[in-house]
């Protein structure tokens, strides 16, 4: 449903995540994010909005309208947990798009 | 619109005019080993080393080594030294991991002692805290980088070996950010190593670097393996160059070195054009809010920036991602001088090049303005 790779940076700490749908993220999938991330803000006065939101368990997203891929960062206390229930969720979104 | 590039510290974009064709070239030919196939054979290898050594204005081209990259040349130059427990090294904070990472496995391994010496806000070294620390801790070594990659803050080379040498310190050079922007002059500095990198301004391709190794300095080699001749010795040729490059030869990329070399011999950078630039994406990027890391004297087409109230990574994703801006965010491989200089997130590095127009410095600067908000 979704392809995950791992998104290096310069610190050693971050658990960032690079996730691909198939798709470019549209409006749809930023609406979800905003359902799931109330704090969710886009920059929608750059050329290529930019959104980003934290969820209330720590976990980071982030990414630009119209690209492929988006990123989410883990937070260092649970990145393993967070990631599982952010996947868990994010599948059961696809699933719901695919069905509808 | 089209993408523009500004990570040219990282590794240059576009390359010298007429590189993709010599390394095409260089593949359909039939390969031939220089040393056993007569006087007319190519030799990208010599022809190289005798366009650095004049580059370098050094005489002796065979003491120019080379490598895959500055890292490789700085762990040949460094893990080479026959290190004694408790020799002390004099560096900076300004240095890359290609010259901290090795040291600091000298340390564990070897018991080498490394000593820093900060640099000033503009990650320039003064001459004064450098002298101060040679004085200190009469080091065996001295290695500095000519050239900060953070603040592009070139460095009185000439002063700091001159320095060193007069404290009994033998000296290292990283010019990887310096060579092809200005004189990187080993000889007359009287540096005793000096390491440089091919892909950068030297505008050449990928996988190509060395070491200079002056007159009188020794080194024992760090790999040891085939060298296509002399095969019949157990040790590594007592010969320079070939006692210190091992294995088959990058002998396409090294070509197309060759010819960045040429080109740029034939196309000096127009010096003045490139400041007005960079003098000006400095003050854009102050009027829009950036706070750039203090920006003067002697400098490479590098700067550095942060905005207060956007984490560098964003600055970084939204350059890319929504204006086709590419640079690089992050503490570029040199730790130290972030923390130093108080940007222990990081920092946004544009890098221009010569071939960087007006256009896409007013672009990038407009891009800032509008992420600023």
């Amino acid at each position: 449903m979704f392809e995950c790779k791992k998104a290096l940076n310069c610190f050693n700490s971050k658990h960032a995540y690079m996730y691909r749908t198939g798709e470019k993220i549209g409006d749809d999938i930023v609406t979800w994010m905003e359902a799931i991330c109330p704090g969710l803000t886009c920059r929608r006065d750059l050329p290529r909005p930019f959104f980003k939101g934290t969820l209330p368990d720590g976990t980071q997203i982030q990414g630009v309208l119209g690209d492929v891929a988006f990123k989410v960062t883990f937070p260092n206390n649970d990145p393993e947990g967070t990631k599982a229930s952010f996947e868990k969720a994010l599948e059961a979104h696809l699933a719901a798009r695919d069905k509808a | 619109m089209a993408p523009i590039y500004l990570n040219n510290a990282a590794t240059a974009w576009p390359k010298a005019p007429g590189l993709a064709e010599t390394i095409a070239r260089n593949l359909a030919r039939i390969p031939v080993h220089p040393g056993r196939s007569g006087f007319d054979a190519p030799d990208p290898e010599r022809d190289c080393r005798e366009s650095l050594a004049a580059l370098f204005k050094v005489s002796d081209p065979d003491r120019i080594l080379l490598a895959a990259n500055a890292t490789h040349a700085s762990n040949m130059a460094l893990l080479g030294i026959d290190w004694r427990e408790g020799d002390a090294v004099v560096t900076t904070r300004a240095e890359h991991n290609a010259i901290l990472r090795p040291l600091y496995l000298l340390q564990k391994t070897r018991g080498i002692q490394l000593h820093f010496v900060d640099v000033e806000p503009t990650g320039r070294v003064a001459p004064e805290s450098w002298e101060q620390a040679l004085k200190r801790y009469r080091p065996r070594l001295a290695a500095f980088t000519h050239a900060s990659n953070v603040t592009g803050a070139l460095n009185d080379a000439k002063t700091l070996c001159s320095l060193a040498k007069s404290h009994g310190a033998r000296v290292l050079v990283d010019a990887s950010q310096s060579a092809g922007c200005t004189d990187v002059l080993p000889d007359e500095w009287q540096a005793d190593l000096l390491v440089f990198t091919g892909h950068k301004y030297l505008l050449g391709p990928l996988g190509t670097g060395g070491l200079y190794l002056a007159p009188g300095m020794e080194i024992q080699p760090v790999l040891t393996g085939g060298t296509g001749v002399l095969s019949d010795l157990k040790e590594m040729p007592p010969d320079l160059p070939i006692r210190f490059e091992v294995g088959t030869p990058n002998s396409t990329s090294f070509e197309g070195l060759a010819h960045a070399l040429a080109w740029s011999r034939e196309h000096p950078v127009d010096r003045a054009h490139q400041e007005a630039q960079l003098e000006r994406l400095v003050e854009g990027l102050k009027k829009a809010g950036a706070r750039v890391v203090p920006w003067d004297g002697p400098h490479t087409p590098v700067l550095s920036f942060v905005l207060d109230n956007v984490p560098v990574e964003d600055v970084g994703e939204m350059l890319h991602l929504s204006f086709g801006i590419v640079c690089r965010t992050g503490l570029h491989c040199a730790p130290l001088i972030h923390e130093q200089l108080g940007f222990a997130e990081g920092t946004v590095r544009f890098s221009l090049s010569r071939f960087t127009t007006d256009e896409e410095v007013n672009r990038a600067m407009e891009a800032v303005r509008l992420i600023a908000g």
